[in-house]
């Protein structure tokens, strides 16, 4: 029994992380603040903030997972120094600041191609 | 786990790839595992059909996006600083995956579904990021789905069928990925 916990309580675990994200996709879902596709990112400029910086807000609103998708990591050194998130399994921070920049991803809702539906007429031989 | 993020601080151009390589494995390689059996179309043949033979469905899709020549040359396309990245990050897994081999310290789901992890290569490091990025941001050209409702002359996009009626729904043409838990985990004798 003592060895069946371990098993147990990440399923317990997970179950009730489940359960209180749908609770507060609903209720973000009432405020208007749904989370269901799509990003958002938001800049503001030197001039409007407070230290004369600018500021980088990134919504990338991928959802919650757990494990969740995102992994924080900081790489420093040979002419790299950024911290941020990455996905497990591949290289790069997708999400991030360096000493002097910021960067964020939004969803990639570029519709890049369109076909097109045309009657042809073969002639007959 | 880990308990706080984890940072690399190295001096070779390499190095700091190889080390989130490295930490990456230590703390996530059951969850890297997961996205590149999926994003390399393997699924099926690792954790077997699926209850509804759903992993045999899905991987053709992978593969044929994902197929190892398109990633190769992909590979070999990037610029010299990003392929040193690329291939330090897996030499970076592949490093911490030996060493959990001979330590025993690979996720138990390795052993609860029965195979060994292969080493990382490039091509898994770019058709991860390619199936991510999928899974989170791959819209529109659904035309084809709503072709047979268009007009000779027309792009089809100006006559899309109504929201929700398309079978494949713009955005969701790419099942998101399902860690998979493995069944054979908690009914091994060990676990009873």
């Amino acid at each position: 029994v003592t060895r069946r916990l371990p098993l147990l309580l990440p399923v317990a675990a997970r179950a009730r992380a489940t359960a209180l994200v749908q609770a507060d996709d609903h209720q973000l879902a009432r405020a208007g603040l749904a989370l269901r596709l799509h990003s958002d990112a938001i800049v503001i400029g030197k001039r409007l903030s407070r230290d004369g910086r600018p500021l980088l807000l990134g919504g990338p609103q991928t959802g919650y997972g757990v494990p969740q998708i995102w992994m924080e990591a900081g790489l420093h050194g040979a002419g790299y120094d950024v911290a941020g998130v990455t996905i497990p399994g591949t290289v790069a921070v997708e999400i991030g600041f360096g000493s002097d920049d910021a960067w964020s991803v939004t969803s990639g809702g570029t519709d890049n191609s369109d076909w097109y539906c045309t009657w042809t007429s073969i002639p007959r031989t | 786990v880990a308990l706080s993020a984890q940072h690399v601080y190295a001096r070779t151009a390499r190095a700091p790839f190889y080390g989130d390589g490295y930490a990456t494995g230590q703390d996530r390689l059951w969850e890297a595992e997961a996205l590149r059996l999926t994003a390399t179309g393997t699924v099926a043949q690792e954790l077997g059909p699926g209850q509804r033979g759903e992993n045999v469905q899905s991987d053709p899709a992978s593969r044929i996006y994902s197929g190892g020549t398109r990633l190769r040359i992909l590979y070999q396309r990037l610029p010299a600083p990003s392929r040193t990245a690329v291939q330090g990050y897996a030499d970076g897994i592949n490093g911490w995956i030996s060493q959990a081999e001979a330590g025993g310290k690979l996720p138990p789901e390795y052993a609860a579904f029965g195979f060994r992890p292969w080493p990382w290569t490039t091509e898994h490091v770019l058709a991860i990021w390619m199936k991510v990025g999928g899974q989170r941001g791959a819209f529109g050209s659904d035309e084809l789905d709503t072709l047979p409702t268009s007009r000779p002359g027309r792009p089809s996009s100006t006559l899309r069928s109504p929201r929700g009626s398309s079978p494949i729904p713009t955005g969701a043409t790419i099942p998101v990925l399902q860690l998979p838990f493995p069944a054979r985990l908690a009914k091994s004798p060990r676990n009873q």
